[in-house]
């Protein structure tokens, strides 16, 4: 058998295949929404807020909580870095992220992540679809697992976040087909659209916090599944994506390519980026501050097919970022990353010394 | 002038069906055979050995609902005899890259001598085409049957070429293990 065999006989397949495929098909066009850009109730953390700050290190990931537990744990009160030497990369037990830690009382104002406590866990918006986007996966849609009461808001006290189901977003909430509930659930909703006409919102939610996770695997396998998963993939430069210009480009490089990121990717340890020694360098006028603060960065989107859609940032020197993971990164040797980095607009400006 | 028609010419032989069929189908079996033999006037003689073939094929045969897929694979099978006789031909353009994809697909251990039915190998890849979804199916086709480059099929979906040529390599390598579970290897 050689290829010439194969071509000739593909031309003998069913022809029902051959007249379905010489059907015009309307090209739909993408439609990018940039996650946390649109919700209405979605807001950025300000004032004296952070989520997920000291590491720490030894814990398995937990499995799914179990349906009969009653009592929510509290989250635990974590103190913030006071140096980065209290920052540890990624050992032999894996890298413990906190649970979200909560204000005591707040006088200022303060916004906050879309959130909804489940199983004893905080699961925070992680995605956004609308239209014909949310339409594409609603069949994810799974079981029903209970309705948010939407009661949180920035003046709860943190009494109120030890509760099931307490959230700041009202509604249903479901599991997503294909994800495990101990990581991803979502929430749809009929919302106007720019002309009033009621459209079609999924929202998902991930936990991740108060897990531990050693290598990327347990992030880009274990609960986003990227392997073999990825139909497409697109990149902007870090300035478009800056000024959310849009501009989205095809990513050139051949399948190899990716797979030789992905299996390098899962293989990586996280690393903890935050450094208090750096916050405000940046603002003074000094470089070398903040890993986020360098030019030297591309953003990929991943269309999967499921539908939904991943969104990484990647980093010069290495370091690959899923966004709700905040100052959390996969480190990963050269070469695989510096093959996608580079065909996806990464820079290599001078003068921007990225965290260790 | 629809299909039924133009079959019920051909039955009738009425010589008028030829030309009805030329008038409809002519460009599109013409691109099919210029995309395998990249020569203009090797295209048309293929288009006009498919005429030939369906008049000595029709009847028997009636594909009154699947008269462009009936002709279109006599138009392939021809162009691709041409290009396998034709050695200057070799080496070049989209066929030749198209065949070096398709040799991805081929079992590890599948001798190249192994005489494969292919009627046989056409069912199997029928069955993997039946795993596929419609989207998977779609692109398969347009690239192994229509012979549709990259930037076409991309253009006519909506898809960014990258997911298009990431679709073909997991299309290949589905159809690399269907063909291994059928028994393609010694």
């Amino acid at each position: 058998m050689n290829g010439y065999d194969l071509i000739d006989a593909v031309g003998a397949i069913d022809e029902k295949y051959v007249a379905e495929a010489s059907a015009e098909k309307k090209s739909t066009g993408r439609r990018w929404v940039r996650w946390g850009a649109l919700a209405a109730c979605l807001c950025i953390i300000v004032g004296g807020v952070y989520l997920a700050t000291r590491p720490r290190g030894g814990a398995d990931i937990p499995a799914p909580m179990p349906a009969e537990a009653a009592e929510v744990k509290p989250a635990p009160v974590v103190p913030a870095p006071v140096s980065k030497d209290d920052v540890t990369e990624q050992g032999g037990g894996g890298l413990y992220i906190p649970a979200i830690d909560l204000p005591e009382n707040t006088e200022g104002e303060m916004d906050m992540i879309g959130l909804i406590v489940y199983r004893g866990g905080i699961y925070t918006q992680s995605g956004f679809y609308s239209g014909d986007e949310a339409l594409a996966i609603e069949p994810l849609v799974g079981e029903y697992l209970g309705t948010c009461d939407g009661t949180i808001d920035e003046w709860s006290a943190r009494e109120e976040y030890e509760r099931d189901f307490a959230g700041n977003i009202p509604g249903d909430f479901y599991a997503v087909e294909g994800y495990d509930i101990g990581f991803r659930i979502c929430m749809v909703h009929e919302w106007p659209d720019e002309t009033g006409s009621p459209t079609t919102v999924i929202e998902f939610f991930d936990r991740l916090n108060d897990i531990t996770l050693t290598t990327g695997g347990d992030l880009f396998e274990n609960r986003l599944h990227l392997r073999g998963r990825v139909e497409d993939i697109v990149w902007q430069s870090h300035d478009d994506w800056n000024w959310n210009r849009g501009n989205f480009r095809d990513a050139g490089f051949d399948p190899g390519t990716w797979d030789a990121f992905i299996d390098t990717l899962d293989e990586g340890g996280f690393v903890y980026t935050w450094d208090p020694d750096r916050s405000s360098a940046f603002y003074e006028g000094v470089p070398n501050s903040r890993i986020y603060d360098t030019p030297n960065q591309a953003h990929l989107t991943l269309s999967m097919e499921d539908g939904t859609r991943v969104e990484l940032r990647l980093i010069e020197g290495g370091y690959v970022g899923y966004g709700p993971l905040n100052w959390y990164f996969v480190k990963m040797p050269g070469d695989a990353f510096d093959a996608v980095y580079d065909a996806c607009g990464g820079t290599h400006e001078t003068g921007w010394a990225v965290a260790r | 002038m629809d299909d039924d028609k133009i079959v019920d010419l051909y039955l009738a032989r009425d010589e008028s069906a030829i030309a009805q069929t030329a008038q409809k189908y002519g460009p599109r079996l013409r691109q099919i055979a210029e995309r395998v033999l990249g020569d203009p006037s090797a295209a048309e003689e293929c288009e006009n050995e498919t005429y030939m073939k369906a008049w000595e094929l029709i009847p028997p045969n009636e594909p009154r609902t699947y008269l462009f897929p009936f002709l279109g694979r006599i138009t392939r099978h021809v162009a691709i005899d041409e290009y396998r006789k034709c050695s200057s031909l070799k080496r070049q353009g989209v066929f030749c890259e198209l065949t070096r994809e398709m040799e991805e697909c081929i079992p590890a251990g599948c001798r190249a001598e192994d005489g494969a039915e292919a009627l046989e190998l056409s069912r199997s890849i029928d069955s993997f085409l039946g795993t596929c979804t419609p989207q998977q199916r779609n692109v398969f086709v347009r690239r192994y049957w229509y012979f549709d480059s990259v930037s076409e099929i991309s253009g006519r979906y909506g898809f960014s070429r990258s997911k298009v040529k990431t679709m073909l390599f997991r299309l290949r390598e589905g159809l690399r293990s269907h063909l291994e579970e059928e028994g393609y290897t010694i």
